[in-house]
């Protein structure tokens, strides 16, 4: 593979194996080394033949980043990243099942906001106090005057109907076409 | 909802609320792929650099110690920061590179090479090289130190006695009036004493400065510490005013409509014998340093 082969393959790519693997949870620094060696590993490899198509390559990409966060996991046992290899294929089949659904994962995302818009106001203040002000869970307590056990519940429940909503949305779209 | 959905619709919202945008990865993937030559060479010409450089700050600007900055303007020590709407960035010593949260307030206090702030309100980011020297955060009733980290002290609005730290590198000691702890990267805590006494707003010899705020509070008049209070300010002339502080209503203000900057030197201690700081009564000062031509 030459370097302006190498430089569009991960241009095209880079965004989706990074989300990937901080999705199968790996923290955000491990994401983007464990991204970077997933693209040297295909630059040495190169690519197959039968995996020249865009969801191929994807799935091709996918794949060596699995192995190389599951490699990464063994050598942490220590740390709080967990995972095994049927944990990580199903994280796999719902991000190919839920997420692309044979395209490029963006009808997911326009389904999100969405339904983030449908929120009520008490969700979207909990939602912009994790993600937009990046507010700890103990901290979240103390401004919502909850346990710290109460706002991961309250997270967790708001993520649920988000999901729920998700869902409704890309099979009512699917039934209108 | 599986676990698995979860965390995808968690990695969605970081990106779509948080701004968290995926790392450009081209160029460091395409330089691993492809070294350059003579990169070693390059290197050591660097580390050679960078040591000459090094040397000579050791040799030429040694006794230079920088002073605090807020947004890069110089502040005496004993400076108050107040932030409104915006953050600030505040840099002790060259070394404590402190990011003022919003609607916060705070002292610059330590010495050389043992920086310290007093958090008032709010809450302050910091980062410290520990190569240089250690750094403190007062927060109410806790000290929190360190030696090199980077960290995060903030005062809940909802529980004006809380203390919360949370630590994103290296380790801090938080000591409050009940218990120590040590934090390491990944860790947070958060303090609390329904019977926590008030942290003092002045503390004997202190010397506090405070430039043109609007409305800056001089003293707060919820501090039990400063009720009942008698407070001296003397002019630029000479001349001296008192002012009596009664009860929870008093507040002395520095406007910003009065042209003046004034400074405050001493203790604001309560004269009734039974709400002062240091056992004792003791009168205030206030100096007016500046004051604009009418």
């Amino acid at each position: 593979m030459d370097r302006d082969s190498l430089e569009a393959l991960v241009r095209t790519h880079q965004v989706e194996v990074f989300t990937y693997i901080h999705y199968l949870g790996a923290p955000r620094d491990v994401a983007e080394d464990l991204a970077q060696e997933t693209f040297l590993v295909a630059f040495r490899k190169s690519l197959p033949p039968d995996v020249l198509d865009g969801s191929g390559q994807r799935a091709w990409l996918r794949g060596i980043a699995r192995n190389l966060f599951l490699q990464y996991c063994d050598r942490q046992r220590a740390s709080r990243v967990r995972a095994d290899s049927e944990s990580v294929e199903r994280a796999e089949a719902v991000w190919q099942g839920q997420f692309l659904r044979d395209g490029d994962g963006l009808d997911y995302i326009e389904a999100l906001r969405k339904c983030l818009e449908k929120l009520s106001e008490e969700h979207q203040r909990a939602l912009d106090l994790r993600y937009a002000q990046s507010k700890s869970r103990m901290e979240m307590a103390f401004l919502l005057n909850m346990t710290g056990d109460g706002v991961k519940s309250l997270l967790r429940r708001i993520r649920a109907g988000l999901g729920s909503c998700i869902r409704k949305r890309l099979q009512l779209e699917v039934a209108h076409e | 909802m599986s676990d698995e959905e979860d965390r995808l619709i968690h990695v969605l919202l970081e990106r779509e609320l948080g701004g968290l945008t995926p790392p450009d990865l081209v160029g460091k993937v395409a330089a691993r792929a492809y070294p350059r030559k003579g990169r070693y060479l390059w290197w050591a010409a660097s580390a050679a650099a960078v040591l000459a450089v090094a040397i000579a700050l050791m040799l030429g600007l040694r006794g230079r110690y920088p002073v605090p900055r807020v947004d890069g303007r110089e502040l005496g020590r004993g400076t108050v920061v107040t932030t409104q709407g915006s953050a600030a960035t505040l840099t002790l010593g060259g070394y404590c590179h402190v990011q003022v949260e919003p609607a916060s307030r705070l002292r610059t206090e330590g010495t050389e090479r043992a920086e310290a702030i007093l958090l008032e309100a709010g809450g302050v980011d910091c980062e410290v090289d520990r190569r240089v020297g250690s750094f403190a955060v007062r927060a109410g009733a806790c000290t929190v130190s360190a030696t090199g980290t980077r960290f995060t002290v903030r005062i809940p609005e909802a529980a004006a006695k809380g203390v919360f730290v949370s630590v994103q590198a290296g380790t801090v000691l938080v000591a409050a009036p009940d218990a120590e702890k040590t934090l390491r990267a990944g860790q947070e805590w958060t303090w609390t004493a329904a019977s926590a006494p008030p942290e003092p707003a002045f503390r004997p010899g202190e010397r506090v400065t405070i430039t043109g705020m609007a409305g800056a509070l001089v003293a707060d008049a919820k501090d039990p510490s400063v009720a009942n209070a008698t407070v001296t300010v003397t002019a630029a002339d000479g001349t001296q005013v008192v002012y009596d502080v009664y009860g929870w209503a008093g507040v002395i203000v520095a406007r910003q409509g009065d042209g003046k900057r004034v400074e405050v030197t001493g203790v604001v201690g309560g004269n009734d014998g039974k709400r002062t700081i240091t056992g004792k009564s003791v009168d205030a000062k206030i100096i007016i340093v500046e004051e604009k031509p009418k």
